[in-house]
């Protein structure tokens, strides 16, 4: 994964975190999707300004993990995100 | 997990939270239409506190920090704020699920319909009392407004935006609900029909003159349940487990200057967001009645399984908010008997 990208969330998601998690609507399916505590702060993050390096260092901070594994959590979770369509890479 | 059950563990969580998962906000009391039945005193706004842009992005942000998602636009005519698109496109940036409810008058070109969808709004609840235009106008007391009304749903679902209509049950459209109904399942428009007619936000009764009366009513369940497989009769959605209502809990309003209320229908200020911070007011210990009430509260006069109190209108028809009104008994009961009746 280049850590140079720079993801943001698809506009015109509504969205709001409750007790750290996220819900995720998508209007034009009628779907939701709730996050769980590690996918909302990442989703957070994807705001179109941080790069993958960024948030790989804000997310070993937040939950005190190494390098590694952080690097292997964002790197499933951009798939997902990907996979149901809720970001988009900044080109 | 369903989309329906997860939105269903997010309402009443926020609930359980008083979180205001939802907000309503009347953007104005102006209004292009004249109904009879409309708890507005005057379809007029107060130019000295009237909000001004910056004020209203102030209680958008607000509401997103509070923890708001779904924003509902209304008024009056929320389309005659003159800040109405600056406001919808704030809500998209924020992240809201913005709907609106509008008698449907400014949206006659597909362009204008294409400019709501461009512009945030997730879903449009249009006004419509009838097939019929004689009724519907006489009902809004505009001339030509059927037709306009009928163009802005047409229009509306041409560019992809979500549709449903909202029609409030009278003695004056009752006779024509079915017709009206038969239609929207035709056109894939959901309905939503109301027989509860308030008073006028001032204590005035005129509209309630309107109210259906309880052969109207008995009529109107039976039908409705011998016609639509999903017809059966439901209590209002309101009350939650113990509690009589969800007012100032997972859901609050906004007036058109600026002041919180617990719900749309409970008139009593908890204070101006111009003035004072969302989290000030919404921690007041003057919420708490509203947030605390119980079914055991009430002061019921029937137990029919079926409660229709909703404490805001009780607190503008008779200034108590357990007191259950007439109105409310009588419609628990007709919906009791219906269901008895059918056997349910």
């Amino acid at each position: 994964m280049d850590l140079a990208k720079i993801f943001k969330r698809k506009e015109g998601l509504p969205w709001q975190e409750m007790e750290e998690l996220a819900l995720v609507l998508v209007p034009h399916s009628q779907e939701a999707h709730e996050l769980n505590e590690t996918a909302t702060f990442l989703w957070k993050h994807f705001d179109g300004e941080n790069t993958v390096a960024d948030i790989l260092n804000k997310l070993s901070v937040e939950y005190d993990i190494d390098d590694k594994t952080a690097f292997t959590d964002l790197a499933e979770s951009i798939d997902l995100f990907h996979q149901i369509n809720l970001i988009d890479e900044v080109l | 997990m369903s989309e329906l059950s997860l939105l269903d563990k997010w309402r009443k969580k926020s609930i359980h939270n008083f979180t205001p998962l939802q907000a309503s906000l009347e953007l104005t009391n102006r209004c292009n239409e004249r109904c009879g039945h409309c708890y507005i005193d005057s379809f007029k706004d107060d130019p000295q506190r009237t909000l001004t842009l910056e004020q209203w992005y102030h209680i958008l942000q607000q509401l997103r920090q509070a923890g708001t998602l779904y924003l509902i636009l209304m008024g009056g005519e929320a389309m005659l704020n003159p800040y109405f698109w600056q406001i919808t496109k704030k809500s998209k940036s924020l992240g809201f699920h913005t709907s609106m409810i509008s008698n449907g008058l400014k949206i006659q070109s597909e362009e204008m319909a294409e400019k709501l969808l461009e512009s945030g709004i997730q879903q449009v609840t249009i006004s419509l009392y009838s097939l019929n235009p004689n009724i519907h106008e006489t009902m809004t007391s505009v001339r030509g407004s059927f037709a306009k009304t009928m163009n802005a749903i047409l229009f509306c679902q041409k560019v992809g935006l979500k549709v449903s209509v909202n029609s409030l049950l009278t003695s004056l459209n009752i006779s024509s609900i079915f017709d009206l109904e038969d239609w929207c399942v035709q056109n894939q428009l959901e309905i939503k029909v109301d027989p509860t007619v308030t008073s006028k936000l001032s204590g005035d009764m005129t509209p309630t003159r309107l109210r259906a009366s309880r052969s109207q009513l008995e009529w109107y369940f039976s039908e409705r349940k011998k016609r639509w497989v999903n017809g059966q009769v439901k209590a209002s959605p309101e009350s939650s487990g113990d509690f009589v209502c969800n007012a100032a809990k997972g859901k609050c309003a906004v007036t058109a200057y600026g002041e919180l209320l617990p719900c749309i229908e409970v008139r009593e200020p908890m204070g101006s967001l111009i003035d004072e911070s969302f989290e000030t007011l919404w921690n007041n210990p003057s919420v708490q009645p509203w947030r605390d009430m119980r079914l055991s509260d009430l002061s019921r006069k029937s137990e029919t399984g079926f409660c229709e109190h909703c404490p805001g209108m009780a607190k503008n028809e008779v200034g108590d908010l357990h007191q259950e009104l007439d109105f409310s008994v009588m419609l628990s009961e007709v919906k009791s008997k219906v269901s008895q009746d059918l056997g349910e």
